[in-house]
């Protein structure tokens, strides 16, 4: 028997809104190995993580980490047992450069100032040994997402870390990053560090990793080696059936044009150009796909077509000039929005389920009687949207924060589509929920495509891109660097290809398809 | 028989809250009267049953409690939107300033006076949301600073042009005939005032709950991100929302001023704009509680006063008992492990329902 660099046993974990994220879970680690972490989104994958860097308190259960109990140790001091994480979500300073970053908080000291050139050669030589190839004078905010990526193994890594848990790393990788990703784990593993990696993403655990435990609802499931272990059968695990990843879907029927939009420029409050010259065409019936490494104008194209930034180009909805109407204007004329961010513009957490599913449409007679909001039909109205759409909730009055991601995003789906809309711009319509939510969205957009509205699909995930879009266009830097008028054409890493840059169509050839 | 169940949920903790932080405040004030005075049975019980002793002193709480009510529904309606507006307390003040010149000065009836008044309030309190729209100015300092132009202009336009020469204090010249607010009740000072100021709980409640231009303004203040996405002009509705709110404040202003006093007498500041952040806060922002938590304030400054003519406790024993009521309100992590506790049994118990 190996022997465990770490166990965690029957850790739980209640939410302050209810939701149970752990429930007697307990996952052991072996020293030196790849162990990956799988769950659906909200299984509670990222909350055993953060509880074993201390960065939330557990309710119960106990931790070991070569053989010392550190439950309830801080995360300092966890950092310094040799336990490291990159997160999701980067924490780097942007403004700061690579060895500035790498080393922040345990600066190399001589005298009072910090000394520099041993940081830059340290960083060098962690970089060289490790093969990750960044240059420790670059400014961070000129790297790319792979490169920042790098930099947060580095950090971690400069800590003299034994164990380094890795949080969906993958998530904003192109597959070409993902590759490279995956030889330098296994180089890491190669010098003796081990490795919890937390993925969604069956087919790279499969790849890269010894074992896998697979967690459902907050309780693990169970502890399998992934060489002996089919994939199907984890994917069964994971959500308790079998999944259906394929989409079926009637052929597409394009109608005429119903957004077009003509050399779309947009900067930024940073005097950044993150849009340049964006045209193309949307059709009645058509899904088009919006595919790119997140932060390439994805968010501001849906930001700008909807009206939240302000423009210049035109954007013609039914031939008619809309760039400078309001989001009024806009939504009155049948322009729904699925944003990004369910939490910051989606809805008010702190506001009850009826109070969201109405906000954009409070002025409509249908929800009063004479000039005044009448609450029966506004609770008619609330309860048809919670049936209809599956909104997991105790009912309409209670807080939206409390429900889960997936029902708080059911709630945005909930209302945008239900204004029956001739233009939907679904941005990460799917982001963080689970595979049933995910599943009965999806379908909820392919009927509106099937009922002649168009849909601008914009998605970090690939597959979900592939699997939805008739047609598919590629962000690159603002620009459109690709396009697909049949979505069957172009396979995964053909468009990973594009996403990364390494591939551009020629301007006259994307203009000549739209 | 059926068994009579007592049990608390998680959505009364907001009211459990508010009654503990009452007691508590209560209970150092008790603590306090006894080590300080001499004769601490007298003074507590001068504070507590005090105000029920006549009918006069019952109408003071009632008369304190008018004014409250009004700046109480103003800091509902300003802070709405989730803006920190303060100018209520100048709207208060200059309101009644101006009311007062206008009949002095023209001899006009006492609603239009009144009107005058409320619009004045209404335009002192957008002012800062005007600001905060056009400029991006703090709306936290401009109203704030704005209370000082308030009493000083007021203080101006009195004193400058309307003082009484033949008494020695700093009051205008005697309202003329017919220009008071009809009391109701004999002995005590209650007037139409309260009426008005009850009519105006109605409106209030209405706009919150059944008009649509109450609804978004509820919604700005909590996602304001979500609001404009929603399809809301959100800057035309801020500024609605201090305006009305401004015209209550106002309207407080000059019901106080014709309903008590026969002449302008305000000296300073009345305070009233900031007692009424606590009665919104006591009445968790909502209207209907507004009358209740307004006199609950009013019976303890009357108690207070009672007690101060009374005994050797000292009156302004009722600011730290407002102060650690607001400390402990507010105080989001009072109760927070109970109410963790709550959930976490109600999660079981649907739970266990579900299976």
């Amino acid at each position: 028997m190996e022997e465990n660099i770490l166990e965690m046993e029957n850790i739980t974990k209640i939410y302050g809104n209810g939701v149970y994220a752990n429930r007697e879970l307990s996952l052991r680690i072996r020293k030196g190995e790849i162990h990956a972490l799988m769950g659906e989104n909200g299984a509670g994958k990222s909350t055993l993580m953060k509880i074993l860097f201390g960065i939330e308190k557990p309710d119960g259960g106990t931790i070991r980490f070569e053989n010392a109990d550190i439950s309830g140790k801080t995360t300092q001091e966890i950092i310094k047992r040799g336990i490291g994480m990159v997160h999701q979500h980067f924490m780097l300073v942007n403004s700061l450069k690579v060895y500035e970053n790498v080393i922040l908080g345990s600066e190399p000291v001589k005298g009072i100032a910090t000394d520099r050139q041993k940081a830059v050669s340290m960083v060098k030589d962690l970089a060289l040994q490790y093969n990750l190839k960044v240059m420790p004078e670059e400014i961070v905010d000129n790297l790319s997402v792979g490169l920042k990526q790098k930099v947060e193994i580095l950090k971690v890594l400069a800590r003299n870390a034994k164990l380094l848990i890795l949080d969906e790393p993958t998530a904003v990788l192109t597959p070409q990053e993902t590759q490279e990703l995956f030889e330098q784990l296994l180089l890491l593993k190669k010098h003796g560090h081990t490795i919890i990696f937390i993925s969604h993403k069956i087919r790279e655990v499969m790849q890269i990793c010894d074992r896998v435990t697979v967690i459902r609802r907050g309780k693990n499931v169970k502890t399998l080696v992934t060489a002996q272990t089919a994939e199907d059968e984890i994917s069964r695990l994971m959500v308790g059936r079998d999944v259906i990843l394929k989409m079926n879907k009637n052929p597409a029927a394009f109608g005429k044009n119903i957004l077009e939009v003509r050399n779309l420029q947009y900067t930024n409050d940073f005097n950044r150009k993150k849009l340049n010259g964006i045209s193309f065409d949307l059709k009645q019936g058509q899904i088009l796909g919006v595919a790119g490494v997140e932060g390439n104008g994805q968010n501001e194209l849906a930001d700008c077509i909807f009206g939240l930034n302000g423009v210049t180009g035109k954007v013609l909805l039914n031939d008619k000039d809309i760039s400078h109407n309001s989001i009024r204007n806009h939504r009155d004329s049948g322009i729904s929005y699925i944003p990004e961010d369910r939490i910051t513009t989606g809805l008010a957490q702190h506001s009850t389920v009826w109070e969201n599913l109405v906000v954009d449409r409070i002025d409509s007679h249908s929800l009063k009687t004479g000039r005044c909001l009448d609450h029966k039909k506004i609770g008619l109205f609330s309860e048809q949207m919670i049936g209809e759409y599956q909104i997991l909730c105790k009912d309409k009055n209670q807080e939206s924060g409390m429900l889960s991601g997936g029902n708080m995003q059911k709630i945005v789906v909930a209302r945008e589509l239900s204004a029956n809309p001739c233009l939907l711009i679904a941005n990460q319509p799917t982001r963080g929920i689970d595979v049933g939510a995910n599943e009965f969205i999806w379908n909820k957009l392919i009927s509106y495509r099937d009922m002649g509205a168009g849909i601008l699909l914009i998605s970090a995930d690939l597959n979900e891109i592939l699997e939805l879009s008739d047609s598919i266009m590629v962000l690159y830097e603002g620009k459109i660097t690709a396009w697909f008028e049949d979505s069957r054409t172009v396979s995964e890493e053909e468009l990973g290809k594009y996403m990364l840059g390494l591939k551009k169509q020629k301007q006259e050839i994307i203009h000549e398809e739209i | 028989m059926k068994k009579f169940e007592f049990r608390i949920r998680c959505r009364d903790i907001e009211s459990l809250r508010t009654g503990l932080a009452i007691t508590i405040s209560l209970l150092i004030v008790f603590t306090i009267i006894l080590v300080i005075s001499k004769a601490p049975g007298a003074a507590l019980y001068s504070f507590t049953l005090g105000p029920l002793k006549s009918v006069r002193r019952i109408g003071s709480v009632i008369e304190e409690a008018v004014p409250l009510i009004f700046t109480g529904l103003s800091v509902i309606l300003l802070q709405r939107s989730g803006l920190f507006n303060l100018a209520m307390e100048g709207a208060f003040f200059i309101a009644a300033a101006t009311a007062a010149a206008i009949i002095l000065a023209f001899h006009v009836p006492l609603p239009v006076a009144m009107l005058t008044g409320t619009l004045t309030g209404g335009i002192v309190c957008a002012i800062p949301t005007v600001l905060k729209v056009k400029c991006n100015s703090n709306v936290l300092v401009t109203s704030l600073m704005l209370n000082y132009i308030c009493f000083y202009v007021g203080l101006y336009i009195i004193v400058g042009h309307f003082l009484d020469p033949k008494i020695n204090t700093a009051f205008s010249y005697k309202f003329p005939e017919g220009s008071l607010l009809p009391r109701l009740f004999p002995v005590t000072r209650i007037n139409t005032g309260l009426l008005i100021a009850l009519a105006c709980v109605v409106i209030v409640w209405f706009i919150n709950n059944r008009t649509s231009f109450g609804f978004k303004v509820t919604m700005i203040g909590k996602n304001p991100v979500m609001a404009r996405y929603a399809g809301m002009k959100i800057d035309k509705l801020i500024v609605a929302a201090s305006f009305i709110g401004g015209m209550l404040a106002g309207l407080g202003g000059t019901v106080d001023m014709f309903g008590m006093y026969t002449r302008f007498q305000y000296t300073a500041l009345t305070n009233y704009g900031w007692d009424g952040i606590l009665v919104a806060i006591l009445a968790k922002q909502k209207a209907q509680y507004v009358p209740l938590a307004a006199l609950f304030l009013g019976y303890m400054r009357v108690g207070a006063n009672v007690m101060s003519m009374q005994s050797d406790i000292p009156s302004e024993m009722i600011s730290i008992i407002q102060a650690v009521i607001i400390i402990l309100v507010s105080a989001q992590a009072l109760l927070k492990n109970y109410r963790k506790k709550l959930i976490i049994k109600e999660t079981q118990e649907s739970e266990a329902g579900a299976c």
